[in-house]
């Protein structure tokens, strides 16, 4: 089963994923709603991108009041927005930072994975978003990644 | 295996639910009940000031419904438990209800000050739904021109918001210096104040409500300052306790506050009784000191923990969670762990910044993040709040990471600058 991989050493804070997201989801180019963020610190030229990462336990489902958010079919996890009432408690617990208030419906809004074939992935010219099998291979990617990103090293 | 839950809340339900999903999964034959003495599916206390404001439809505070009990094999037995014994329960009306194993989310009710007064007609909790019927009722009947709230906590900030956005007038009276005194420092919760005032809700710090005064129905509440305020409508909101009086004789361990204790199998001092939800107590995951932290989300994992120890899956409880977010109107609070004045004579650092619109204070001891108030940022609180839970130690972090100015975390908190 694929997962998706956030790369911010190859994310040139294009916007691309931000327009295509909002796109396919709302039908209009809005970066505000779309479900992923790039956050962009030119001075030390580093960008990340943020998304729901669709944890295999997720925290957000935990605290919904109203038991609105679930794992779908894909393994995605989903917000039933006819259920959502607003409260933002999932935006407070989400360790990603991951979830969005759509200022519009006064609900929150979050990747949902396009369905399974995730467009930001699918977009992006840089692979700074994968959509592929997670292996041994790309988890030590990914670690050497973050100790670049952040001069930390774990000896 | 037969299997008796006792509370339909969300800790209760969430055990009853996955104990059924797991036994269907691993192909296991149990026997679940719920025993309940509301005659209502589960509903969710957390957004009762959103129906009292009129931003939802009561109908949304039901969140499933008597059939998908019956679809997930959940059984119902309607009535109060009176009675705990070691191999079954006695509940009123029903009769003997005999358990291999007992869960109990028995929950928790409100602790009432012995205010003189208090029992007279439009004086009201706000803990059960059929509390709210009572006071919507009572608002469409009534139509009270002015509220006071008793306790500036949690839920009579909520309360006070919803009822100020009906168009009430609304005071609030608060024995502590601030607003929210358990959850936020003094800058916090001067800003709370602030928008509370600059939103016509009427604060008296440092105030005891003396007596509420009326003949059929509430016109007056006095205060020990000797202010009286006309009000046709109380809420007293002063605070929880567990709801395990009916435990006393039974043997099961209960904390000073009367929270049943339990360990990290969510076993209770008795074998085959589990217990979770707001009727227990608990390490805090941040202090790890016992507590009783009555939260949804604790409730929900408690209840998930419970259900895989029942089955045979063995897991751990970790500690509960002590993370609140409130909407002040404007304003939006969020808060967790230890605050700063909890800290006298300890050593800590604090990181702290004032803007217009938004506010942070993080408190780190020790190298490590235990505490935080933020109001108008979100999407920061979840990280911070991870990485105080994992004990993860931000000193060391920090002189790793060549980055201008103040805390560096990680990309969220850049924003926070």
């Amino acid at each position: 089963m694929k997962i998706l991989i956030l790369n911010p050493d190859r994310c040139i804070g294009c916007g691309t994923c931000e327009m295509v997201c909002s796109l396919t989801n709302e039908g209009i180019f809005n970066p505000t709603l779309s479900r992923i963020n790039v956050f962009r610190y030119s001075d030390r030229g580093i960008n990340f991108p943020i998304t729901c990462l669709h944890c295999d336990d997720p925290l957000c489902s935990k605290i919904c009041p109203v038991d609105a958010i679930s794992k779908d079919e894909h393994g995605a996890v989903i917000v039933d927005q006819s259920r959502c009432v607003g409260c933002k408690a999932c935006m407070m617990i989400c360790p990603f930072g991951a979830i969005i208030f759509d200022i519009y419906r006064g609900e929150v809004i979050k990747c949902n994975l396009c369905s399974g074939e995730p467009k930001c992935a699918q977009t992006c010219v840089w692979d700074a978003i994968e959509w592929i099998e997670p292996t041994l291979e790309v988890a030590r990617k990914r670690r050497e990644v973050i100790e670049k990103i952040l001069h930390y090293s774990s000896t | 295996m037969k299997i008796v839950v006792v509370g339909n809340g969300i800790a209760g339900y969430t055990a009853a639910s996955e104990i059924c999903r797991l036994a269907k999964k691993l192909n296991e034959k149990i026997d679940v009940t719920i025993v309940t003495k509301e005659k209502t599916p589960i509903y969710s206390p957390c957004i009762f000031h959103l129906y009292l404001s009129g931003q939802i439809e009561r109908d949304r505070l039901f969140i499933h419904s008597y059939r998908e009990y019956r679809e997930k094999g959940i059984k119902l037995v309607f009535g109060e438990v009176k009675e705990v014994r070691d191999e079954s329960i006695l509940v009123e009306g029903y009769g003997e209800l005999p358990y291999d194993k007992l869960v109990l989310a028995i929950g928790s009710k409100p602790a009432i000050p012995p205010i003189k007064g208090v029992n007279l007609n439009g004086v009201f909790t706000c803990k059960t739904i059929s509390d709210i019927d009572e006071v919507k009722s009572y608002l469409d009947r009534v139509n009270p021109r002015r509220a006071v709230i008793i306790g500036a906590g949690l839920i009579g900030v909520e309360m006070a918001v919803a009822l100020r956005m009906r168009g009430i007038e609304v005071c609030l009276v608060e024995l502590m210096p601030r607003v929210l005194p358990l959850l936020l420092d003094e800058e916090a919760s001067n800003i709370v104040l602030s928008e509370l005032e600059k939103n016509k809700v009427k604060v008296h710090l440092n105030a005891r409500v003396l007596e509420i005064m009326g003949d059929d129905r509430v016109n007056k509440v006095v205060l020990d300052s000797g202010d009286e305020i006309e009000s046709q409508i109380v809420i007293v909101a002063t605070g929880m306790k567990p709801n395990t009086e009916i435990l006393r004789k039974t043997g099961i361990r209960l904390g000073d506050r009367g929270g049943i204790i339990v360990d990290r199998y969510m076993m209770t001092s008795k074998r085959d009784i589990y217990a979770c939800g707001d009727c227990i107590e608990y390490k805090d995951a941040i202090t790890n000191k016992p507590t009783i932290n009555m939260l949804w989300i604790n409730s929900r994992i408690q209840g998930e923990i419970t259900a895989s120890n029942i089955i045979g899956i063995e897991r751990e409880y970790l500690g509960e969670y002590n993370i609140t977010g409130v909407s002040i109107f404007n304003k939006h609070v969020i808060a967790a762990g230890r605050k700063e004045e909890e800290l006298r004579g300890r050593k800590y650092d604090v990181v702290e910044e004032k803007r217009e619109d938004r506010y942070y204070k993080i408190i780190i001891s020790d190298g490590k993040i235990i505490g935080f108030q933020l109001i108008g940022e979100f999407r920061v609180a979840g990280i911070l709040h991870t990485l105080a839970i994992k004990k993860v130690n931000i000193q060391e972090m920090i002189k790793k990471i060549e980055l201008p100015r103040q805390l560096r975390l990680i990309p969220y908190s850049m924003k926070l600058i």
